[in-house]
């Protein structure tokens, strides 16, 4: 970083605060960041392999064979200097293949090049060998027509497909190419039995099994390839044992020769046998974070709550002379920077939903002790803190729980670690989101102890189960349709009708209007529930994941004899996203006012201005003048009552309808086992915003949506004490997949100590309020324009984007402006 | 006609206000002000009654309001429109019929033209002021009287004053003290803290730069001053340096020298560096920005200066 930059930035903390990191860090950090994102070949020529040689395996045994092979036979390294062995591709951000799920974006951009070959992407590029691409094609060749993307295809209804692809009001692209991921293990337990004691379980259970009934031979199938996939496991270490110790045989350097034998002498251990010490525990949960992002290409697979998790090996090592606070940092570090490597690949369609490198490995810190309701908070919720700052990579993410009782210390640690704008950590709010937990059937205790499993979902480490982050659900379009009796305008296809068969020219009240809002929307939410449990299903039957099931949640899979797809989980409830909120509310406020209390302009000139994009100006008024009346109408994020509470009841109808429908574990063992409602977009309100047409909020059509639940861009004028008003009076209660709310702030209003008071002051306003969660850019707008001209000063420049981060450099142009326009909340 | 005294003229209302005063607070803008400093960030705020602003990049050119003027003040023009701002100050700022005032403002869809001021009651203001109570404890924030010149709306001064005192309120205001002191005097048991402004010693160049004299606002300062060394009030003096005109290490020095010499007690001095944020609002309005193109004082200025300050025992906080 040039030191001009820095002096252009004296506000930028980011920019001007150097980050902390031991040389052995800093050369790794070095290392990963040198390697560019890429295609690794190893995982789909074994897959592929075990699946043409054996036909005759059901699915969850040709799984749990396929994961055998891979981790048996796929490359593996040390990073140099590293203190932990684990890695999920043949170089770091390589992405495996996964073309058991789908080829056909494979085929089309690797091979065909369209819409672009996927290293001459406009943004997310992959580099890849042309020289591999025959190996591909055979590849491909052999799975085409038989993925699961293809039998999902085959098994949709066709106005659920029509639903995806031609409206665009419900999407679930992402579970069409991986696995569903989105959960913790059972860390203590884990690493107080080892997976030799999984294996002993599952023999001991398969001793009293009743071989002779469905369910025997069915339960049967799942524990041996449980035992299967648990020894790939202890393999997968042994060969990191083997590698430490050659490489340590090789090492001229008598200290690193030394951290690889020691390091060798882990990997023999763990995970095979309970890990003792700090060093073993963190070198446990990193094989388990990649075994089973290698078995899946799911996200969310999240460390969870660490600094409650590894407190004990914490104070005993520290205690018994192992381990200071120098070294467990740099351990911590170094766990990060390897979290760092893993790749997700995806299609260029699925990426606009994805911008960044949003993989959700979630680490939750702080929050209260489930036993006793107290703080929990330790001395590794502060070290963590300090390692988001001075490691400053995009995986994994963060989230820190905050409660009455959280130390008045501990909150300004984080106000500081936030000032740094990474975005990370995100806060969420226990006060709320324990209730909403336990308003599904959670536990207290259970609920107490949850952790972010995604953008905003909670879990809870080894008992809750898929599926969090299902379809994509999009409001603002389906007020769309609902505006023209059911159709939607780009595409002309209507699906269904308004019940009232009425659009906004023959509407009579807001009333009608808002009756055929919810008609449509309880139409969708159908067939979002067609797709996912479709997707569920099919899941079932063809793609069961042994290790997730054994890992995630092992106690009750264990106990219980079959996987999580098949009911396995303590816990089991299927989350949505809904993309579009505030859209959706400040459009059905416009109408309330403008056509109806009002009477400005009639049904029938709004109707004609949206569909002429607000730019016919033959009308009187023109279209431009109706765009300028639509916008000048109150928006939610100012505190204005009138609004808030409308788009308070367009999510809250969200939250009731979805319960209503059961997901495929229902009735087989877990708690729950319904639909439930978030606010995450990931990016989607990119993509979903393209194909929305203009809205009577006056968005012009085209144009990205609001994210998440934060009022739209630039319409949340009276400042963040406002914005956080209107957030909260949602009832959020009811929204128990989580919420999610950007905040921007910009850093000159959190200089010196003033600033991070105020920013506790304002975390604690909103959280007393009832908001349930928050993220924040700290970045002015400033930055980011000159980053645009510049990116190669700002290479490293992290942003907040809607659930996690991502380098701003790298991001979409389409995606950097809307992260511009996202309020800036100023004096 | 007792009720018309309780109103006041408000040009805004500002929550997340993080500089004037301790912590989170909401500044209330009243309209009007007896000075007419040439620096003046808020030129808005000079004149006491509602008046007309153009911002021209939000116009839409669909001369609605060209149509809607019943006074003919409003003409085409490129890129946008132009107001005769006389016609406007005649009409309807101080035109006997309010009711209909601004109708020019109503037809615009876009919000380009508005109207500056609002008339309010003390307890139309509260209403919007209350609305973050939680964060004014919390953050030991409060309720904040600016503008313009609160003191030359006295009686409603006063009114909101005791109301916000009633409803648990820290209370500041920010004051030029050119005001009779029996005003000054009623309002000072209602507040928590007092910023006066200073902003130049030599009578004649006061007059110059802000109309008027300082004779009056320096005997204020004085009293206020004896008031504070009995009662629980926090005082603290405020000087904008503006390059040029009163910004070399002499001028600050014989101020701080002044505040030592007449205030003891009061050891808050605190220097605002001047900023030129404020210069495209006067075209809005239809005026001329005096200063021309001053360039605001360095950091390395303002570092000077503040030594100057704390080396005479004064603190910036």
């Amino acid at each position: 970083m040039s030191t001009d930059t820095i002096e252009q930035e004296p506000l930028h903390y980011q920019m001007c605060q150097k980050p902390e990191r031991t040389e052995r860090i800093d050369r790794l950090y070095e290392y990963v960041g040198a390697s560019r994102v890429g295609m690794c070949m190893e995982r789909g020529r074994i897959i592929t392999k075990v699946y043409q040689e054996n036909r005759a395996l059901l699915p969850i045994q040709l799984r749990a064979v396929s994961l055998k092979e891979i981790l048996n036979h796929m490359s593996l390294y040390i990073l140099p200097g590293s203190l932990l062995a684990g890695n999920q591709a043949s170089r770091p951000n390589y992405a495996p293949l996964f073309p058991e799920y789908a080829v056909d974006f494979l085929e089309e951009e690797f091979i065909g090049g369209s819409p672009y070959y996927p290293d001459e992407r406009p943004a997310d590029r992959i580099e890849y060998r042309r020289s591999d691409m025959p190996e591909l094609e055979e590849i491909i060749r052999f799975w085409k027509g038989n993925t699961h993307k293809d039998r999902l295809y085959a098994n949709l209804p066709a106005e659920a497909i029509s639903a995806q692809d031609d409206v665009g009001a419900v999407n679930i692209v992402n579970f069409m190419h991986g696995g569903c991921g989105h959960l913790t293990p059972p860390w203590p337990w884990l690493f107080t039995h080892g997976l030799k004691e999984v294996i002993r379980l599952c023999d001991q259970h398969m001793a009293e099994l009743e071989m002779w009934t469905v369910e025997g031979i069915e339960k049967h199938r799942f524990y041996l390839a449980a035992k299967t996939v648990c020894q790939a496991m202890i393999d997968y270490a042994h060969r990191y044992r083997d590698l430490a110790a050659e490489l340590a045989e090789q090492e001229p350097d008598a200290k690193r020769a030394e951290e690889l034998r020691e390091l060798s002498r882990i990997c023999g251990k763990v995970p095979e046998h309970p890990a003792d010490t700090f060093h073993e525990a963190l070198q446990f949960m990193t094989f388990v974070q990649f075994g089973i992002q290698i078995e899946d290409n799911a996200q969310g697979i999240s460390p969870g709550r660490f600094d409650q998790v590894m407190i004990p090996y914490y104070r005993k090592d520290v205690e018994e002379g192992r381990l200071t606070r120098e070294s467990a940092v740099e351990l911590i570090q170094n766990f990060f920077v390897l979290l760092s490597t893993v790749e997700r690949m995806r299609s260029w369609d699925d990426t606009a939903y994805f911008r960044g490198k949003p993989i959700f490995q979630n680490l939750t810190t702080g929050g209260i002790d489930p036993e006793t309701g107290e703080d929990a908070t330790n001395e590794l919720s502060y070290i963590i803190m300090d390692c988001i700052a001075n490691t400053r990579t995009l995986q994994p993410s963060h989230y820190v729980r905050w409660h009455k009782k959280t130390p008045e210390e501990f909150k300004l640690k984080i106000a500081e670690t936030i000032r740094l704008g990474t975005g990370f950590p995100a806060v969420a709010n226990d006060e709320l989101y324990i209730p909403a937990m336990m308003n599904r059937g959670y536990s207290r205790k259970d609920a107490s102890d949850y952790c972010i499993v995604g953008c905003a979902e909670p879990g809870v480490a080894g008992l809750r189960g898929g599926r969090t982050g299902a379809a994509w659900f999009c409001l603002a379009k389906i007020l769309e349709v609902s505006l023209y009796n059911g159709k939607d305008p780009a595409s002309g296809v209507t699906l269904h009708e308004n019940q009232n068969g009425k659009d906004l020219e023959s509407f009579e009240s807001f009333e009608e209007v808002w009756d055929a809002f919810q008609d449509q929307m309880r139409y969708y939410a159908g067939i979002h529930a067609v797709m996912d449990n479709t997707t569920d299903r099919l899941w079932e039957e063809y793609m069961e994941e042994p290790l997730t099931s054994v890992m995630g949640c092992t106690l009750t899979v264990l106990e219980r004899g079959k996987s999580i797809k098949r009911g396995g989980a303590k816990y089991d409830f299927t989350g949505n996203e809904t993309i579009g909120t505030a859209n959706t509310g400040n459009s059905l406020y416009a109408i309330k006012k403008l056509v109806f209390d009002d009477k400005m302009i009639t049904g029938k000139q709004l109707k004609h201005a949206l569909l002429t994009n607000f730019e016919d100006l033959t009308t009187n008024p023109t279209g431009p003048q109706i765009q300028q009346m639509c916008l000048h109408v109150p928006k939610y994020g100012n505190d204005v009552e009138e609004v808030d509470k409308i788009v308070s009841r367009v999510l809250e109808s969200v939250c009731e309808e979805l319960p209503k429908y059961k997901n495929t574990r229902y009735g087989r063992g877990p708690i729950g086992g319904i639909f439930q409602a978030s606010t995450t977009t990931v990016s989607s309100n990119t993509p979903f915003g393209l194909l929305t047409g203009a809205l009577p909020d006056g968005r012009p059509g085209g144009m990205s949506l609001s994210d998440g639940q934060s009022p739209m861009r630039g319409t949340d004028t009276k400042g963040p004490t406002a914005a956080v008003r209107s957030v909260s009076r949602c009832n959020n209660l009811i929204l128990s997949e989580g919420s999610l709310y950007n905040l921007k702030l910009l850093p000159q209003d959190l200089s010196e100590d003033a600033g991070l008071n105020r920013l506790v002051n304002l975390s604690d306003y909103y959280f007393s309020l009832g908001g349930m969660q928050m993220q924040f850019n700290v970045v002015s707008r400033e930055t980011l324009l000159r980053a645009q001209q510049d990116p190669a000063k700002y290479q490293n420049l992290i942003v907040r984007v809607a659930g996690y981060s991502a380098y701003f450099v790298n991001l979409e142009k389409k995606v950097q402006q809307d992260i511009i326009e996202r309020t800036e909340e100023r004096l | 006609m007792t009720d018309e005294k309780k109103k006041g003229v408000i040009f805004d209302i500002q929550r997340w206000s993080l500089h004037d005063g301790p912590g989170i607070r909401t500044n209330v803008f009243f309209k009007g002000c007896p000075l007419s400093c040439q620096w003046c960030s808020n030129p808005e705020s000079q004149e006491f009654c509602r008046e007309p602003a153009l911002f021209g990049d939000k116009c839409i050119h669909c001369l609605s309001c060209v149509e809607h003027c019943p006074h003919g003040a409003i003409h085409t023009s490129d890129p946008w429109i132009r107001l005769d701002y006389e016609i406007c100050r005649g009409r309807c700022s101080r035109g006997a019929e309010q009711e209909n005032a601004f109708c020019c403002t109503k037809a615009c869809y876009a919000q380009a033209l508005t109207v500056m001021g609002e008339v309010m009651t003390a307890d139309m203001v509260l209403e919007e002021v209350m609305r973050d109570e939680g964060i004014y404890r919390s953050s030991g924030g409060g309720v904040t009287m600016t503008g313009g010149e609160p003191l030359a709306q006295p009686e409603f001064l006063l009114e909101l004053l005791t109301a916000a005192k009633e409803r648990g309120l820290h209370t500041v205001m920010e004051s030029s003290m050119f005001a009779e002191w029996d005003k000054i005097q009623a309002c000072l048991p209602y507040l928590d803290v007092l910023f006066m402004d200073m902003k130049l010693l030599p009578e004649e160049k006061h007059v110059k730069y802000t109309g008027v004299s300082n004779q009056i606002i320096l005997d204020n300062i004085r009293r206020a001053a004896a008031y504070a060394r009995t009662h629980r009030l926090e005082l603290a003096v405020r000087t904008p340096v503006i390059p040029g005109i009163n910004d070399t290490s002499g001028d600050i020095a014989a101020m701080a020298d002044w505040i030592k010499k007449h205030l003891p007690g009061v050891e808050r001095y605190e220097l605002l560096p001047y900023h030129r944020l404020g210069r495209g609002k006067y075209r809005n309005i239809g005026r001329e920005y005096q200063l021309g193109d001053i360039v605001p004082p360095s950091k390395e200025k303002m570092k000077e200066l503040e030594a100057v300050v704390s080396k005479l025992g004064l603190r910036r906080e």
